[in-house]
């Protein structure tokens, strides 16, 4: 499938189709999963091939949804352009929406660049009814869906996706896709900025499959803007609990909201602590302070003198400070290793108590700086 | 038990009119079918069952009445309008629309949203049940254009879904003598069809000949006339490019045989590099002037001075004096003139260091000289002039 770079895709549209389209490739993000843009292939043309171009008026657009791919086919005539569009809803052949509940395409104006678009968006949202009455294949999934959909944190923001039931073995299969209602808002900003693409709203998704309509195999998966992943620490540091045997939607996904709540909890604490950390050491070893990080408080370097042995100290804060120990690094300003590093020596085990506070934190490394300095 | 069995029929002119009447257009196109459509009921009893029927139904499309313009008979939702149709019938009986028909270029053979949304209201509309709708998607078949491919085939609604039936085209492919037996009745047969016969001259010829065949034939024959032509041209320009090709190849040796020819001179006339230049009227001059003293007729002297005899030249060069070299002979005639008869006359005025200067000259010179009683010869005018030739 060759999928079209937005330029390219306006380059061969038809010049009065050319704003609709633009709305559709630059702003068109629908459904939860808004970091996916709406894509354009397989652009064609209702003319004869004697019309010289641009005159492509009908094309391919690829929806994410629940986790899926939609490619409907749009269909306008380029010499007639201030007619709406024409769908083809890819393999949901049964799928017929009731043109009347379509405002947009009732008010059809193809004056207003955003009217595709909306178009597309109130498609979605019957094709997401014409999925939603397909789970009545299955009593299981339906009640799953029903026991979401009266819960306000979760009931708006779901989409389903309901596969074709296999007559032979009468087997059924079902995607729920849940936007957690999990606040991001308060994270370091720090955290979220070194990110190499703009991954646009912070959003958590955690999608369901349901592999047989008697839920025995049911299979979840977390999804989290990269920005948020990046600031909890990376894929590997969250991990969601396995569905349960026997259990129900409605029971784990607020099980899994609140593990993810509690982790950012978490790093929204430890940047505090972290914080008042690095305060606590500024207030004590003032005039000692190398440098330190004063956007994330990560790291502080102190140069102290012992028996006018003078040495650095190097102090990494991890993540999920004060849970985890800081590290200690003493270094050496007057001795080389045979490579002609600075010696230096590592201390993690010294004593410390993630209860202590910032102060009690700075005084305690007092002692051991000195008994390092003497080692 | 009973079977449904639904089929779509269409003559061989009516599809072909329909394609050639829309294949070129610029946009898609709609239309109104018309035509009549037959139902059957066949019981045929078995030993095994005893009511098996079968329904055939047969839709015969006879015609097909195009739309100006897209949307001519709906709105935007689909809502179609009775009214809009007998418009654009105009003559033709409403009863006997059985369906309409789009060409959609470049799309899928699958009813579109709206098209689906339009038939179920046709269908609440017209009387009849069976609304047939005619899909043809024409697409390029290759990617340079030069094959062109059309599909069609019609959508019927059946059993909550819309079900795709092919098209029978009569007259095309081998149909069986029985599927005749289906054709609908009121197509005529064309050999005996008054109309035919009275609109037969706009396209034939006297002949019986088409007439578009005879236009393209002579179009055919206008194109080879003109080939033709062009590949005199082409002929007579490659002859003339050979022509000169030959005339070119011919001054190229000749050329090369005058290059030839000319060094050859060249090395002939140029002398021997290893022996030098003489130079003859030097020679000749000194012979002149010096025909007796072969020592100053050499042109080759050693590094210390003195003449080589042995390189003198003893070749007779030729040269005429008076016209090469007169002032030669000027100088002769002129010292003979000054120089008068000498006397040989001891020189007993000469004064004593003269005397020893002359001495020491000739003892240089010669062993036989004696110091007294020398025989210098002194001019009697006095003046001392040498026997050097002058240049």
């Amino acid at each position: 499938m060759n999928s079209l770079s937005p330029e390219v895709a306006l380059s061969r549209i038809s010049p009065e189709l050319r704003p609709l389209l633009c709305s559709v490739v630059r702003n068109g993000r629908v459904g939860l999963d808004s970091s996916s843009c709406l894509r354009i292939t397989d652009l064609k043309s209702g003319c004869t091939s004697l019309m010289p171009g641009p005159c492509c008026d009908r094309f391919k657009l690829h929806i994410p949804y629940a986790g899926e791919t939609l490619k409907w086919d749009i269909i306008f005539n380029a010499k007639d352009p201030e007619l709406p569009p024409d769908f083809i809803f890819g393999e949901d052949a049964d799928f017929l929406p009731e043109p009347s509940e379509l405002p947009h395409l009732v008010s059809w104006d193809a004056g207003k660049p955003e009217c595709l678009l909306q178009l597309v968006k109130e498609l979605l949202q019957q094709y997401h009814q014409y999925q939603c009455q397909r789970l009545r294949d299955s009593s299981r999934l339906l009640f799953e869906y029903g026991s979401l959909l009266e819960d306000p944190n979760y009931g708006r923001s779901m989409e389903i996706y309901a596969g074709r039931k296999n007559s032979w073995t009468g087997e059924f299969s079902a995607r729920f896709l849940l936007r957690l209602p999990v606040d991001f808002s308060n994270i370091p900003v720090y955290l979220l900025k070194d990110t190499a693409l703009d991954p646009g709203e912070d959003v958590a998704l955690l999608s369901v499959s349901f592999e047989d309509a008697e839920a025995t195999q049911v299979f979840p998966k977390l999804y989290l803007s990269p920005s948020i992943e990046h600031a909890l620490g990376g894929s590997s540091a969250l991990h969601i609990p396995a569905f349960p045997s026997g259990g129900c939607l409605i029971d784990y996904v607020p099980q899994v909201c609140q593990l993810l709540t509690n982790k950012v909890q978490y790093v929204i604490q430890g940047y505090h602590k972290r914080r008042e950390y690095i305060a606590a050491f500024l207030s004590h070893f003032g005039m000692g302070v190398v440098e330190y990080d004063a956007v994330g408080f990560t790291k502080l370097t102190l140069l102290l003198m012992w028996k006018d042995f003078c040495f650095l100290v190097h102090v990494d804060l991890p993540l999920y400070f004060p849970r985890d120990q800081p590290t200690l690094t003493f270094q050496s300003i007057y001795h080389f290793t045979s490579s002609g590093q600075l010696y230096s020596q590592v201390q993690k085990s010294y004593p410390y108590s993630p209860r202590w506070d910032g102060n009690e934190m700075a005084k305690r490394p007092h002692l051991i700086a000195g008994e390092q300095s003497l080692s | 038990m009973e079977e449904f069995n639904t089929t779509v029929r269409i003559s061989g002119f009516v599809l072909s009119s329909l394609m050639f009447q829309h294949l070129n257009t610029d946009a898609d196109v709609e239309g109104l079918i018309l035509g009549e459509s037959v139902g059957e009921e066949n019981c045929r009893i078995t030993d095994s069952q005893i009511d098996h029927i079968q329904f055939e139904h047969t839709i015969n499309i006879q015609k097909h009445v195009p739309c100006h313009n897209l949307h001519s008979f709906y709105s935007n939702v689909g809502d179609v309008s009775e009214e809009k149709i007998r418009q654009i019938l105009s003559d033709y009986k409403e009863e006997n629309v059985i369906g309409w028909y789009r060409q959609r270029r470049n799309s899928r053979q699958q009813m579109t949203f709206m098209e689906q949304v339009i038939h179920r209201n046709m269908r609440k509309i017209l009387s009849s049940q069976e609304l047939v709708f005619m899909l043809l998607t024409p697409s390029q078949a290759t990617a340079s254009g030069s094959t062109h491919r059309l599909e069609f085939s019609a959508f019927t609604w059946h059993s909550s879904q819309y079900i795709n039936i092919p098209i029978s085209v009569s007259n095309l492919g081998n149909l069986e003598q029985q599927d005749y037996w289906r054709v609908s009745g009121t197509c005529p047969s064309l050999g005996e069809s008054q109309a035919v016969n009275r609109h037969r001259t706009k396209f034939f010829c006297s002949g019986d000949d088409l007439k578009e065949v005879g236009n393209i034939n002579n179009m055919n024959d206008a194109l080879l006339g003109e080939m033709q032509k062009v590949c005199e041209g082409v002929e007579k320009s490659e002859r003339a490019v050979e022509k000169l090709r030959e005339d070119i190849t011919q001054l190229k040796e000749a050329i090369r045989n005058q290059k030839r020819n000319s060094e050859k001179n060249e090395t002939q006339k140029r002398p021997c590099p290893d022996e030098p230049n003489e130079n003859v009227l030097l020679c000749s001059a000194l012979r002149t002037l010096f025909p007796d003293a072969p020592s100053l007729q050499t042109q080759t002297l050693t590094v210390q001075g003195f003449p080589v005899l042995e390189l003198c030249c003893n070749t007779n060069h030729n040269i005429d004096i008076p016209t090469k070299l007169p002032l030669i002979l000027e100088n002769q005639h002129t010292k003979r003139k000054d120089t008068a008869p000498r006397l040989r006359k001891k020189c007993l005025v000469a004064s004593y260091p003269q005397r020893l200067k002359r001495k020491r000259k000739t003892n240089d010179t010669s062993e036989l000289a004696s110091e007294s009683g020398s025989d210098t010869e002194v001019e009697m005018n006095g003046q001392s002039r040498s026997n050097s030739p002058l240049f």
